[in-house]
């Protein structure tokens, strides 16, 4: 058993483990981080292979039940009609994200002030933007300036490229007099940092051997892990450990021979996200807290928000981008803002997509019947390699409570702590927002010349955003963790993965989750006299 | 931590199965000369496609060819390998529905060794390579498409 004492806990080295381990490094306190998962080789990524299409599908993959890394565990996501996805290692899931960078909007963090639904959250879109910049900074956003959809902001790099598959969409926003702009992307499209600009690789999804995605194993940890902060990888936390005064003491974990150790701790931070986090705090009971860890409330696990997904492609007569390029380009936010007449509240993003790969336009053309057995086969899928573009409408999820993270009775990981298990179905506001946004989506690949158009609604692996678990509020009967991130319950514990949104957006989570690690981080530094008052 | 999953399937396939796996292969994906373009049943995509098989789905495929290589068995008089191409064909899509199973999962370890053949690749006009580290060249595209959307102003709401 170590005895040594940390000063600062963080558990998880994912997109906001990175962020806070970074900011608090400044104040020379004694940093530690326990990692369940290993530090990635880029060199080893799928797309330094010719076979990189098929690594997707195998220990790249985005689902933790399928890929077979032994730095996994386990969820049942039976209950569910979105699967989760995720990946643990140094970096998290931002490993294997696309780089899809949009902020929050100021009417995200009011929803119930302007559309009367759900909460406001208890702090503004004005508190989080010196944070929001200072992320885009260390993580190096690309994007063009003057998007009408946001208040202004920064540009750090000129956006990726349009490409053939951007512009041919763009005209379609064009036709209909609709909103589009370049996205904003996690992708250098410049020497950033030491980082090689983007050479369109097209294999964002599976890691980026360039390094020019933003994973924050390549951005945050290395000018933390110099500013001193300790990362252990393998390290796989099962429980947070308190005292007679509700304060935390540390957490127990196993290492990588599977040892019981335990780390004590004055400050834990938890950066697990939106299942982890819950599951960890609900496999943390004691005399105290027998219902688990900061869970006074009851919340811990209620309120879970996924995005639920529309995906809409089109068949172009003529070659697009195809497997080239990273896999966002243009966004639409159109129908973002609240329009009743819609039939729905809040709104959603559009993200175009260039393409897909030789062995994904197969599997797409199998999967919806345009690709036949036989002697057709080679015509038919000239007809689809390259030809394939469209986009995902993101819709914002709105919380409630019978949306869980519990844990399973049965299933339980390699070193036997019970996994976590999903209770979800989509709303009615989501159903018809996912109706709407298809038929939208329709409308503008018809106008940009798709000559056939595919659909699957909602994507069913697609729980790549796990939000809500431990919400943020100023009521410790209404929410789990306060305004600036520490659980009502325990004073020295916090959390600063998307456990804590309020609500959801209808935009990619990341950018937020990393401001707000970065604002929480500064709260506790401006706080340090009193932190636990 | 754990032991790794055992994901590559322990059981084989006997002689008899693996010949009807090649013809079915071959009658799903057939090669095309004019386009360069091989079968899937061709020596290193066919033993690929054996390679990846996992131990969930391969008692799926096995179930799939030995039916209908005894169906072929029965109705037509001889093995499912031995049939014309053009009947096999045809024979194959009149089973196709109770293959189904066996025709998916096959299907989709069939498309994920065949396209990424060098051969493929190249008659579909690829590179045959590793995308890193040459990367590819996009098209940066118009921004002067970006006017109307210009003109038109602010849309998000303020709070």
């Amino acid at each position: 058993m170590s005895q040594d004492i940390a000063d600062v806990l963080i558990v998880g080295a994912g997109a906001s483990g990175a962020a806070v381990a970074w900011s608090l490094a400044d104040t020379k306190m004694r940093i530690v981080c326990l990692e369940q998962g290993d530090w990635m080789n880029p060199n080893e990524y799928p797309s330094a292979s010719l076979d990189w299409e098929n690594r997707r599908f195998g220990s790249m993959g985005i689902s933790p039940n399928h890929r077979g890394r032994e730095t996994d565990y386990p969820i049942n996501d039976q209950n569910s009609p979105i699967a989760v996805a995720n990946f643990n290692a140094v970096g998290g899931s931002t490993i294997l994200y696309a780089g899809h960078f949009p902020r929050f909007h100021p009417s995200d963090f009011r929803v119930k002030t302007l559309d009367g639904v759900a909460d406001d959250w208890p702090i503004d879109y004005e508190t989080l933007e010196p944070y929001y910049d200072e992320n885009d900074r260390m993580m190096g956003v690309s994007g063009l300036a003057g998007d009408p959809a946001y208040p202004p902001k920064p540009q750090i790099m000129p956006p990726v490229p349009m490409g053939r598959s951007g512009q041919t969409l763009a005209k379609g926003f064009n036709n209909l007099g609709w909103h589009w702009w370049p996205s904003d992307t996690a992708i250098a499209t410049e020497d950033y940092e030491g980082r090689g600009k983007c050479i369109n690789l097209g294999a964002c999804y599976t890691g980026c051997a360039q390094g020019a995605k933003a994973s924050s194993d390549i951005t945050y940890w290395p000018p933390a892990i110099r500013a001193g902060v300790e990362l252990r990888t393998r390290c796989r936390v099962r429980e947070v450990t308190v005292d007679e005064n509700d304060f935390a003491t540390g957490v127990t974990y196993y290492d990588e021979e599977g040892n019981e150790c335990h780390q004590q701790a004055e400050i834990v931070i938890l950066a697990c996200n939106g299942v982890g986090t819950p599951r960890l705090l609900l496999n943390s009971t004691s005399s105290r807290f027998p219902d688990g860890l900061a869970n006074r409330s009851g919340l811990v696990g209620k309120n879970l928000m996924f995005h639920p997904y529309s995906l809409i492609f089109g068949i172009f007569p003529d070659e697009l981008d195809g497997y080239m390029g990273p896999g966002v380009c243009i966004w639409s936010q159109e129908f973002y803002e609240t329009d009743e007449s819609r039939g729905y509240v809040r709104g959603f993003t559009f993200e175009c997509s260039r393409g897909r790969g030789a062995v994904g336009t197969a599997m797409t053309g199998i999967g919806y019947g345009r690709l036949p057995w036989g002697r057709d086969h080679h015509a038919a899928y000239r007809g689809l390699h390259k030809r394939l573009a469209g986009m995902s409408a993101i819709c914002e999820d709105l919380p409630e409570e019978h949306n869980t993270v519990t844990l399973d009775p049965e299933l339980k990981d390699s070193n036997d702590i019970p996994s976590p298990r999903i209770d979800y179905t989509l709303s009615e506001n989501s159903e018809r927002m996912l109706e709407f946004a298809t038929e939208r989506a329709t409308e503008v690949l018809k106008s940009s010349g798709a000559t056939d158009i595919l659909v699957q609604c909602p994507i069913s692996h697609g729980g790549w955003h796990l939000m809500g678990t431990t919400r943020m509020g100023t009521d410790p009967e209404r929410s789990v963790v306060n305004e600036w991130g520490r659980c009502h319950d325990v004073k020295n514990m916090f959390v600063v993965d998307g456990s804590i949104f309020v609500t959801s957006a209808g935009v990619n989570p990341t950018r937020t989750i990393q401001a707000l690690a970065l604002y929480v981080a500064d709260s506790i530094k401006q706080r340090l006299a009193n932190l636990f008052d | 931590m754990g032991t790794r999953r055992n994901l590559v399937a322990k059981e084989t396939l006997g002689e008899t199965v693996r010949r009807t796996l090649v013809a079915l292969l071959d009658t799903m994906i057939p090669a095309d000369p004019g386009l360069g373009l091989p079968s899937a049943s061709d020596g290193a995509i066919a033993e690929s496609v054996v390679q990846s098989i996992r131990a969930s789905s391969m008692r799926t495929i096995i179930d799939g060819l030995v039916f209908i290589d005894e169906l072929s068995k029965a109705m037509n008089r001889c093995r499912f390998d031995e049939l014309d191409p053009d009947v096999r064909e045809e024979f194959f899509f009149k089973q196709k529905l109770d293959l189904r199973d066996s025709v998916r999962v096959l299907g989709s370890i069939a498309v994920h060794s065949y396209y990424c053949d060098s051969r493929v690749m190249n008659s579909l006009g690829m590179e045959a390579r590793a995308p890193f580290p040459e990367g590819f060249t996009v098209e940066e595209g118009d921004l002067s498409l970006l006017e109307p959307v210009k003109a038109r102003g602010k849309i998000y709401r303020d709070a």
